[in-house]
């Protein structure tokens, strides 16, 4: 007997809450006339990498800012780590780091005099050996000495994670710890970002450029106009379409499109001037079979190319709108 | 306690690096210093000084003789009435009336001045002055020879450069809290800095506190550094004491901080923080007195300049430099200074904001 399923659901919701880190319940913030977070919850699991993707103006940042206790909500509830975020602000502020969608720092420091500053700022440790696994934590070990102004791009996001993480803090924060980096530098900080998580601590982020929400995350929110429209796993949220992927192949002659219907996974079928397009939930299935109806039925395949699913076709979706206007 | 320290030594470190605050705090305010200073003794004019009553004492015969010597001094000699009147039409910059002091051999001088040509009859004035004084220092005796009275300048006794320099400090002091400090924070607020420390623990009083602490220091610092400068190139007089000095200094800086953050609370951007802060201070540079006295302004500008802040800073700071007023005579001063930083601070916490609106 499988004990799994005599469990009762009530008992299974309670396990699962147990193990989040963060659950905020009802959030709401209101700009004038503009409510810019409508109604949001999220539950964020221990040691995750948890994603809020959407586009410009979503209500990613705002959504952020209230768990990080940097804005007050309108309305809502949060919990972070047994703490009750908005009573208690300052128990909340040295459980967790932030790195802020946009931060100057303070010009004419050294980056280790920054993360001494800063780790004196949380009443941590500010002797040289942890500055400098700071600093290693986010490969700047050569940049040591130099000032702010002098690190690219890629670098000063780094230096504001290791700032961020000068408490050891159980969550971090990131918002949009990638934007405006080159394909190089975001990959570097993804591993940076990965190795932290290794290191334990629990990660939310967010971004709009869904392939790194497919890469980095454990979990992904989609966000649009300040709501929550899905929330699962990347692949579990590309499944739910029920169609990822997409065949395609150039074909000389005709092929019964009753046949193709019936490949395995196969969900529709088109062919307009011998171009073939097949959508499919399972894609070795519908090739393995494409192949043996192509070579019974003596027609010729070219320029197949089997295309998958992405978050932003999720997005769209959902929306109807591309996730890059 | 280990996170202010940190924040304190930080707020340092940044501010001598930062090549614009030097520049500011320390090279500017000696450069009007040494301007000043090197305008002053290099006199071209001789000045026009009339004397009456110079027969009335032998020590009287003996300075106007001495006056009439200097290539400084061109000195005419003539009736009380008749030399005021030339002062009345501007033909002289100082009258000097001597008349019989308590014995036969001392004297006493009024000095009178013109009235419509404040800075030139300062400078003469301040010249005449050194010039009496040094008779009364060469003399040995117990009493001084000749007793000055100046009549309606508040500038009892100093010489240009002793009533220039307290000036410039209070000037200096000024400055770097309503210019300074109001544009740092002011980009602190634009860059988002404020908002990275509201993430952290550190509490903003205590962030403020940290600013307050180091700006203060900076600014005794900046007032040794340019009395230094002073008493080395232009043997500039100091009689207080030195404690006194820094009191002054702190309380002064205090309240031009607390007016600083205040601007910065109502400025949008750096743009109108740095408008704002020239706009309160610049008015009160030439209202109170920093470059030279305002009792010779028009009537009604005096309670205006009694309204101004800096008046009490520069009065207090040239009290306790050159004058050696002890702390309790200066209440009134350190007061108004005091009462001044309490408001900017109600005022600056009252509408302090963490971020900029968003444009
Ligand atoms: N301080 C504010 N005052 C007024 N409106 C605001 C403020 N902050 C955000 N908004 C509005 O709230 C909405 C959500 O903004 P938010 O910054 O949370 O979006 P976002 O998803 O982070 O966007 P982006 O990807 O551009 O960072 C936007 O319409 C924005 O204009
Ligand atoms: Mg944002």
């Amino acid at each position: 007997m499988d004990t799994a399923l005599t469990e009762s659901p009530p008992a299974r919701e309670a396990m699962l809450a147990g193990s989040y880190i963060i659950e905020a319940r009802g959030l709401v913030k209101r700009y004038g006339a503009t409510t810019a977070v409508d109604g949001v919850d999220v539950s964020v699991r221990q040691n995750e990498i948890f994603g809020i993707l959407g586009p410009n103006g979503a209500g990613k940042t705002t959504t952020l800012e209230m768990i990080e206790g940097l804005r007050d909500p309108d309305a809502g509830s949060i919990q972070l780590a047994g703490i009750d975020a908005l009573a208690n602000p300052i128990a909340l502020k040295k459980s967790i780091g932030v790195q802020l969608q946009s931060t100057a720092l303070f010009d004419y420091l050294t980056l280790a005099e920054l993360i001494e500053l800063f780790a004196a700022l949380y009443g941590a440790d500010t002797g040289p050996a942890r500055v400098d696994r700071l600093i290693g934590m986010v490969s700047l070990e050569d940049k040591r000495n130099a000032r702010v102004d002098q690190l690219s791009g890629g670098q000063k996001q780094r230096l504001s994670i290791a700032l961020a993480m000068v408490n050891d803090p159980m969550v971090l924060f990131l918002d949009e710890p990638t934007t405006g980096l080159d394909p190089q530098a975001r990959r570097n900080l993804w591993d940076v970002i990965r190795d932290l998580r290794e290191g334990g601590t629990t990660i939310v982020l967010t971004s709009h450029y869904m392939e790194e929400a497919e890469e980095l995350c454990d979990r992904v929110a989609v966000m649009d106009y300040g709501k929550i429209i899905a929330c699962d796993t990347p692949l579990a949220l590309v499944q739910s379409l029920g169609e990822s992927a997409t065949v395609r192949a150039r074909i000389e002659g005709r092929l019964d499109s009753n046949r193709l219907e019936r490949l395995r996974g196969a969900t529709g079928s088109a062919v307009n001037d011998g171009q073939l397009t097949i959508q499919t939930v399972d894609v070795p299935g519908t090739l393995a079979d494409l192949f043996a109806l192509a070579d019974e039925e003596g027609v010729r395949l070219d320029n197949l190319t089997t295309t998958s699913a992405t978050l932003e076709d999720v997005f769209l979706s959902y929306t109807g709108r591309s996730l890059r206007e | 306690m280990k996170a202010l320290r940190y924040m304190i030594v930080a707020n340092f470190k940044m501010t001598l690096r930062n090549r614009t605050a030097l520049f500011w705090n320390l090279a500017f305010p000696a450069i009007f210093i040494i301007l000043f200073g090197l305008l002053l003794t290099t006199e071209t004019d001789a000045f026009s000084v009339g004397v009456a009553g110079e027969s009335t004492t032998s020590i009287a015969r003996q300075v106007t003789s001495d006056l009439g010597n200097s290539s400084a001094f061109d000195v005419s000699l003539g009736s009380r009435e008749s030399q005021l009147e030339a002062l009345n039409e501007g033909e002289r910059s100082v009258v000097v009336i001597f008349s019989e002091g308590a014995t036969a051999q001392l004297a006493e001088a009024e000095v009178y001045y013109d009235q419509t040509d404040p800075q030139q009859a300062q400078i003469a004035l301040s010249a005449v002055q050194q010039f009496l004084n040094q008779v009364n220092v060469e003399s040995l005796g117990e009493q001084r020879p000749v007793t000055v009275s100046v009549q309606g300048v508040e500038s009892q006794g100093l010489r240009y450069i002793d009533y220039l320099v307290p000036g410039i400090l209070a000037m200096s002091i000024m400055n770097s809290g309503m210019i300074g400090l109001t544009t740092a924070f002011v980009s602190y607020r634009e860059k988002g800095i404020l908002r990275r420390i509201k993430a952290t623990p550190f509490p903003l009083s205590s962030f403020i506190f940290a600013r307050i602490v180091s700006q203060v220091v900076i600014a005794v610092f900046q007032a040794m550094v340019l009395i230094l400068l002073g008493m080395l190139l232009f043997d500039l007089q100091i009689d207080g004491s030195l404690f006194n000095v820094v009191i002054m200094v702190t309380v002064g800086s205090l309240a031009f901080l607390s007016l600083g953050f205040m601007i910065s609370s109502f400025a949008r951007n750096q743009e109108a923080a740095a408008s704002l802060g020239n706009a309160f201070s610049f008015p009160m540079l030439f209202l109170s007195g920093v470059f030279f006295p305002v009792d010779n302004a028009p009537a009604w500008l005096q309670p205006i300049t009694k309204l101004i802040p800096l008046t009490y800073l520069a009065d207090g700071l040239r009290n306790v430099m050159v004058r050696g007023e002890n702390l309790p005579a200066e209440w009134l001063n350190i007061g108004v200074l005091l009462l001044t930083c309490v408001i900017g601070l109600v005022l600056s916490v009252r509408y302090f904001r963490w971020e900029s609106a968003p444009a």
